[in-house]
This record gives structure tokens, sequence and C-alpha cells, in this order.
């Protein structure tokens, strides 16, 4: 017979087993005995694949819009680069140094955004603030000694003539704003909506615009981005790989 | 079955059951003057905060996207959870790749930056050769004599190159008298002018062109009246390297 000690002494151990009571030891047998036939029963399922769905949807986009006679971005965040597109043609490479998304925080705990947006076509983009128009009219009676001739204008170039904003956007019509901000900025506060945003989203009113995605740029590609954009611009966002 | 699950089981079962009959009970006598509405309220007056807590726990679990429907995606044909999009058929990339590859052009090609007065030849992803050149002003002219008006902006779109020329000739359009304050000669050889388009041409249509110019210190800056101006050097380039039928590309 073995004597007990110490902290066991004096406690019962009905049936010399453990202390736990007969029929919570048939419980944990029987939920024991479930999980290794649950383990055991057939074949676990086939992993699945990753989806190329999104791949797809994206080419189809892409050869629509090269059908098109319509400018547009192609931003990839895999590859950190934002391409300027037109029928089927690479014209522009501008490399993305980040590309990053706010995430909204209410009550501290983070709302994660619907990413369905990914693989659409965002259409209509404008640029925030616009750019400054550069156009100027001379008329001019032809044979008339009064009349006066334009004088030779020489404009500025076009770094002085259209100076870009450090923090700019560009508005789609589905709500997604797309802010680009020159790498000389980009630690300091930009257009980032804040908490309220969110929570003015979760009751229901916003008078924001919905997903903002940034991309830092190198100053001269960000501003030569700014300026170099025609209206109605669209955006594809490619998928991750 | 006896056991702590059993009855921690018949204990949850049993406030369910209570919670569930609170509402059924809260309008089984629907208050109809002030004196019931007071008793009512004298019964249930506790459930107050914790109505209030329950909305504001939804309002937040909506802001916060705590509660979520657990949406799975089935595809109808394989009956295999996918995600919202479904699975997609691989076999589809490979024909949307190539039909894209199909549709960028061959060879070299020209990409003119006309806000930025820069002009690329380029061939597939490379740049073979960056150029500082001159788009249109964005005048407007108007001939208030015949009131014709003209906008010089250099078009944006897709071009070919139609024609080549050495030493090209400038047949001077209305435009370049009026805009000297003189009326349009009505003969022709009045038109010609030597020398001003510089030692090349690269026709595009529509009178639209890619040529030299006199004035390279101008280059950079939007000065011309539609066509793009290009120094010395990189117009012979360019015209070397292009052929009838490059694609010039200007945005």
């Amino acid at each position: 017979m073995i004597e007990r000690r110490g902290r066991d002494r004096g406690r019962a151990r009905p049936g010399g087993r453990g202390a736990w009571s007969a029929p919570a030891g048939r419980w944990f047998r029987v939920a024991g005995v479930l999980a290794c036939a649950v383990a055991c029963a057939g074949e676990s399922p086939p992993a699945p694949s990753p989806s190329v769905a999104p791949r797809v949807e994206f080419l189809r986009s892409l050869l629509e819009l090269a059908r098109s006679d319509v400018l547009h971005l192609v931003l990839d965040p895999d590859r950190r680069r934002i391409e300027l597109r037109l029928r089927g043609a690479l014209l522009r490479v501008h490399p993305v140094i980040a590309v990053t998304r706010p995430a909204r925080r209410i009550a501290f705990l983070r709302r994660e955004d619907d990413l369905s947006w990914v693989t659409g076509v965002h259409e209509h983009g404008r640029l925030e603030p616009g750019r400054p128009s550069d156009r100027y009219e001379v008329e001019v009676r032809p044979g008339d000694p009064d009349s006066p001739v334009p004088e030779a204008r020489v404009p500025l170039p076009p770094e002085e003539a259209i100076p870009a904003p450090p923090t700019w956007l560009i508005q789609f019509d589905d709500g997604l704003d797309l802010e680009v901000v020159s790498a000389s900025v980009a630690g300091e506060d930009t257009l980032a909506p804040g908490w309220w945003e969110g929570l003015l989203q979760a009751v229901g009113h916003s008078r924001f615009h919905g997903t903002r995605l940034r991309l830092v740029l190198d100053d001269e590609d960000a501003a030569a981005l700014y300026r170099s954009l025609s209206p109605d611009i669209r955006l594809l966002i490619a998928p991750p790989d | 079955m006896n056991g702590p699950g059993t009855a921690f089981l018949a204990c949850l079962a049993s406030w369910r059951d209570r919670i569930a009959r609170i509402p059924t009970a809260m309008v089984a006598k629907v208050p109809r003057n002030r004196r019931e509405w007071a008793a009512w309220a004298r019964r249930w007056w506790w459930a107050a905060p914790g109505v209030t807590l329950a909305a504001a726990v939804v309002v937040l679990a909506r802001g916060t996207g705590v509660v979520e429907v657990p949406w799975s995606w089935i595809d109808v044909r394989t009956g295999v959870e996918t995600g919202p999009g479904g699975r997609g058929d691989p076999s589809e990339l490979e024909p949307l790749a190539r039909a894209l590859r199909d549709m960028a052009p061959r060879g070299p090609y020209i990409v003119v930056d006309q806000t930025n007065n820069r002009l690329y030849l380029k061939e597939g992803d490379r740049v073979l050769r960056e150029a500082v050149c001159s788009a249109g002003s964005g005048m407007v002219l108007r001939d208030s004599e015949k009131g014709r008006v003209w906008v010089f902006d250099t078009p944006r779109g897709v071009f070919r190159v139609q024609k080549k020329a050495r030493n090209p000739v400038w047949k001077k359009p209305d435009w370049a008298f009026i805009e000297e304050g003189k009326r349009p000669p009505a003969r022709a050889s009045d038109r010609i002018e030597f020398g001003t388009l510089g030692e090349y041409a690269l026709y595009l249509g529509d009178g639209y062109m890619i040529h030299g110019t006199l004035y390279e210190r101008l280059l950079g800056r939007s000065v011309t009246h539609g066509c793009i101006r290009l120094g010395k050097e990189d117009l012979r380039a360019v015209h070397d390297a292009a052929e009838i039928g490059t694609e010039v590309y200007i945005f």
C-alpha cells in the first residue's frame, strides 16, 4: 500500500483513479474517442489550390482597357510600380516606394476594408487639387496695321508652370481615392482619413470617400505623374501573384 | 447521462429560454393608458440598460467588422469551396496574356509625354532613348477677320509614322501667317519655307509631325503649334529607329 503524503493526504480518490469523478471521466473518454474517429475518418480534404480567378479577371479587364482608347494606370503593389498604359503599350513606369492603406480603428479595434475593389476598373479619375490651365487666347486681324500682333511668349518649363503639390489625390467614381505622396513628405500627416471616418461609416453616415490607397513615390516621379495625367483616367490594380 | 457538461448545457438552455421569453413577455400585454404604461415601466425598467448596451454593441460590432457573416462560396460546377470570384480556370490565363502581348507594339515605338515635354524611344519595357522635346502651347488663335479659330494643342492618342522625310520643306499653313498679322498668300510657292523643320520630319497625319527646330533653347517648353520638336541628335536617332508604321503614343 502506498502511503499518500503532502497535499494529497486526506483527499478522496474514488476507485483509486484521479481527481475527476466517474461521469466526467466518461465524458473525456467519449470526447477522446470521437476526436480520434474524426481524425482518422477518411482522407483529409485536399488543400485548395490558390484561386486564379482574380488574375483572370485582372487580365480580362486589362485587355478590355487595352482595346479602348483610354489612357489607364495599372498599379502593381507586388512589383512596387505604377504603369501608364495605352492600347496595350507601356508608356511610363513609376517605381512605387510604398503602397499602404489606412486601417481604421474604432473602439481600439481594427476595421478591415472590403477588398472587392481589387480587380475592378476604377473609372473617371479626377485630380485633386486640379491642374491649372495654361491656355491663353490671342485675337488677330490680319493685314490691319492697328491690330496687335501677339508677342513671342516663352512659357515656363513644366516644372515651374505646373507645380505639383507634395500630396495629391486621384478620386474615382466608385469611391476609391488614390493618394500620391512625395517621398520627402511621406512621414508627415497626409490626407488619410481619421478614425472618425470609420465611426461615421459604422453608423451609416459618411461624407468621405471610401478606401484610400496611399502611394509613396519619389518626388520627381510624383510630380511628373501629377502633370501628365489626362482627365478621366482609369485605374486597374493587379491582384497578388 | 450525468456530468458537468450536461448540467452546463441544461443551464444554458434554461437561460436561453428565459431570455427568449423576455421580448414576448414585454409585448404580451400592450399598455393602453398612462397607468398601464407606468406599471409596464416598473416591471421592465431593468431591461433598459441591457437594451442600450446591446444597441451599442451592435453599432460598434458593425463598425469594427467584428460581426461577420461567414460566407462561403461554392463553385456550382465542382461543389468545391472557392473565393467569392470562384477559383477560375488556369487555362484562361495564357490566352488572355497572349492577347495582351499581341496588342503591344512590336519593335521600337515612340512615346511622347506632352505635358512634361519628354519623348521616349522604347522597345518593349526598355527605354532606348529619352529626349527633351517641345509640344503644343495650348494657345487659341482667333482670326477676327474671317472668324477662324485654331487651338495649338498636341493631340493625345495613338498615331503611326506615315512618312519620313530628310530636309523637309514646310508649307506654311494659314495660321502661320495670321499669327504674324499677315494675310495668307494666294500663291502656294509663297508658303514654302526651307530649314524651319530641321533635318528630318516624321509625319503623323493631319499636319502633325515630329521635326527639328531652329530654336533648341526652347526645348522642354510648350511652344509649338501642335507638332513635336526635337533637338538635332535626338531627332536623328528617332528618325533612324522609326519605320513607316511605327506607333507613336502621345499622352
